[in-house]
């Protein structure tokens, strides 16, 4: 077992198999060698590692990503990559939209690659098939351009 | 002397003051020094106008830093993946129905959304390396940034519903592409009639980068065409992908790779004869309408080609085929049967090893043979045949007898090789004691579902095999020697068994004898595994090294 300890001093003890799904406690172990020592994951809050341990549980036993993953995909594999297939990680994103994107800043700090690829691909959903208005709405985002910039910005849209 | 007030500002609601004044000699006139003076106060406002909207747009950035913390907080690679994820590339639209796919304008929506967005957007180099899209779309086309992947594909009825006004639009949309045919790298042109496609031609002011050419019209496109480029420099090596009908031609010059489909017999020798570059052709031979007093009465000697693959070949066509060319610098052989029609009497290893002597070839080192139809033993003097190949994928007919028994034994026991050892060949086969595939570094064995399971019955199962495991912990031979020039350089040997359903497999019991010897291969680094045909993982040889 391996002791975490999130940013808000939330004590949690997780099975080694699942805490080394993060490559980021993963090099820790190793570093430290055999220890109860807490591990203090300072970037993390406890609501938002609730979330990474149950994707971390739910696909401990999933092969890891084989380097076809890792950029030299097809274009085939990668449309495939790009849905999220399975009904439970559908669910399992369907959170609000500051937590998705708490999960994924975990995911990058944790380093979980999958986890990390999945929770893109939730806010890719978000944003597939929206206007530019909607996405900034979804977003909280407002319009920086100068009128100059916009019109050409525009421009670009309509001749392509 | 006139007024020398001649500058002014430029603006809305300012006109310049370009009139020279005529009542004072030298000096400006009152007015003159008044409108001079309130076009400076205009200018200053004006710069400070800019300056405060500047900083309004500027404040506004500021704005979605504070408000979007996401975007900033998440590293850079983060927001690319995502972008990379919101529009995957993928062949084509699968949905032909839509005129316009959002790829382009989506992707250029995301820049439109903020400053960092299009930061982020415009520098994600793998967004706007592809763009698809229907020819006869409504959108005005006037790309200036052409990406190097283009797919292009029409609506499926596109020839019989299609206007005029239809193909007007589709001629002028070509027309910009063929002005912008220097940055075609790869051109994949799905479902789009062959009249069509023929004006696709580029244009003859610069020179084609052309590397990947995938012309599939739609099957039940009647039309004819010709594609050629006529770039002024063509690009040294192209590959084609063209599945047609007869009728539609392209320029085969600089074609170094081609699988093409659906041809006649004497269209793909042809091909042959006209593609002097040709490395690599894929083809099948499942037209059963070719005219054989058609085919040339000279034999073509292509002595480029290094790459054949045959698939779903009729042997008639295939041994009409094989005896209308000769290609003595072939090295990897691909050859697929449609298992369904293979027949046990089908002469196919005959009719391969009459090519290769007739071809005059000695370098093969690549055969896949999947399909054929024909027993153990005779698959083994066959391969004696062949003493230059490195690598053999085998994959018998489901209707086939064929097991690897034979050919494992013939391994193990040729593994290591004297210098006595006599060469073999194509026309000079030798003794047992002659060299048994010297060169071979990989084997892969597909064999079905022909060996006894653990629910083995031998009332249900009379014409089943006994796996050969104590052979196949010897077919590489004594372990002492690995690395010995006397020994066969094999290094990977894979096994396929196919024993039921995924969900229902029978394991192939491993002899319990045998397993000693099989983990020492494995310790040995030598790659040996057993794998069963499914989606589910399961190297038998690892798992009984686990175990051990």
């Amino acid at each position: 077992m391996v002791i975490l300890i999130t940013s808000d001093n939330v004590k949690y003890v997780v099975e080694k198999d699942v805490a080394e799904l993060s490559v980021l406690v993963k090099n820790m172990l190793e570093d430290i060698g055999p220890s109860d020592e807490p591990i203090p994951l300072h970037n993390v809050t406890s609501t938002v590692f609730n979330k990474v341990l149950e994707y971390c549980i739910y696909h401990r036993n999933d092969p890891p990503p084989s380097d076809d993953d890792e950029g030299c995909a097809s274009p085939l594999h990668k449309y495939l990559a790009s849905h999220i297939c399975s009904e439970w990680d559908q669910r399992f994103f369907d959170v609000d939209q500051a937590l998705l994107f708490d999960i994924i800043l975990a995911a990058n700090y944790l380093d979980i690659k999958t986890l990390l690829d999945d929770a893109c691909k939730a806010v890719a959903h978000l944003i597939q098939g929206k206007s530019t208005e909607e996405i900034r709405g979804i977003f909280n985002i407002v319009n920086d351009f100068t009128p100059e910039e916009e019109a050409r910005v525009k421009k670009e849209n309509v001749s392509s | 002397m006139a007024c020398t007030l001649f500058a002014g500002i430029d603006g809305p609601g300012v006109c310049r003051v370009r009139n020279a004044c005529h009542m004072l000699r030298g000096s400006l006139c009152d007015a003159c020094t008044k409108i001079k003076a309130v076009e400076e106060d205009i200018s200053a406002v004006r710069c400070s106008l800019e300056r405060l909207l500047r900083k309004h747009q500027e404040l506004r950035t500021e704005m979605n830093r504070n408000h979007d913390p996401f975007v900033v907080r998440a590293p850079p690679e983060v927001m690319l993946t995502i972008f990379e994820f919101c529009f995957p590339s993928h062949p084509w639209p699968t949905d032909t129905s839509r005129p316009f796919p959002s790829y382009v304008s989506d992707r250029l929506g995301l820049g439109q959304v903020c400053r960092e967005w299009r930061s982020i957007a415009q520098s994600t180099h793998r967004l706007w390396t592809d763009l698809a899209v229907r020819v006869d779309s409504e959108l005005p086309w006037q790309i200036v940034r052409l990406p190097p992947t283009i797919h292009l594909y029409s609506r499926p009825n596109f020839a019989s519903s299609s206007t005029c006004h239809d193909y007007r639009r589709v001629k002028a949309f070509v027309n910009v592409l063929n002005d912008h045919s220097h940055r075609w790298q790869t051109l994949e042109v799905v479902n789009v009639p062959a009249a069509l496609s023929s004006w696709l031609t580029g244009n003859s002011s610069s020179t084609s980068i052309l590397r990947i050419l995938h012309l599939s019209p739609n099957c039940m496109d009647i039309s004819t065409g010709q594609f050629a480029i006529k770039n002024s420099v063509p690009a040294p090596e192209v590959r084609i992908y063209l599945r047609t009908q007869s009728g539609f031609r392209i320029s085969w010059d600089n074609v170094t790779y081609a699988r093409v489909h659906t041809l006649q017999i004497e269209e793909y020798i042809n091909l042959l004869r006209n593609a002097p570059k040709l490395q690599s052709l894929d083809l099948d031979l499942l037209s059963d309408d070719s005219d054989v007093n058609l085919l040339p009465s000279q034999i073509i000697v292509h002595g480029h080609l290094q790459e054949l693959e045959v698939s779903q070949y009729d042997f008639g066509l295939l041994d009409l085929f094989l005896q209308s060319v000769r290609c003595p610098r072939l090295k990897k052989l691909k050859v697929c049967a449609d298992d369904e029609e293979n027949l046990p009497d089908e002469p196919i290893l005959d009719i391969l090893l009459a090519w290769f002597e007739r071809s005059g070839n000695r370098c093969l080192s690549e055969l896949n043979l999947y399909g054929y139809n024909c027993g153990s033993s005779d698959i083994v003097d066959f391969l004696g045949n062949l003493p230059s190949l490195e690598h053999l994928d085998l994959r018998p007919s489901s209707y086939s007898d064929c097991v690897p028994n034979d050919l494992l034994a013939r391994l193990s026991e040729s593994a290591f090789m004297p210098d006595d050892a006599g060469e073999v060949g194509l026309i000079d086969v030798e003794g047992s004691a002659a060299k048994f595939l010297p060169k071979l570094r990989s084997l892969k064995f597909d064999g079905g579902k022909k060996f006894r399971t653990s629910n083995f019955d031998p009332k249900i199962a009379e014409n089943s095999f006994v796996f050969p495991w104590a052979i196949l912990s010897r077919v590489f031979g004594p372990l002492s020697q690995i690395g010995s020039a006397h020994l066969r350089p094999l290094r990977h040997v894979e096994i396929i068994l196919n024993t039921g359903h995924e969900e229902h497999w029978d394991m192939i019991d491993v002899e319990q004898a045998c397993i000693p010897d099989l983990v020492d291969v494995l310790k040995a680094g030598l790659k040996l595994e057993v794998n069963y045909h499914t989606m589910v993982v399961c190297d038998v040889l690892q798992h009984v090294r686990d175990l051990v």
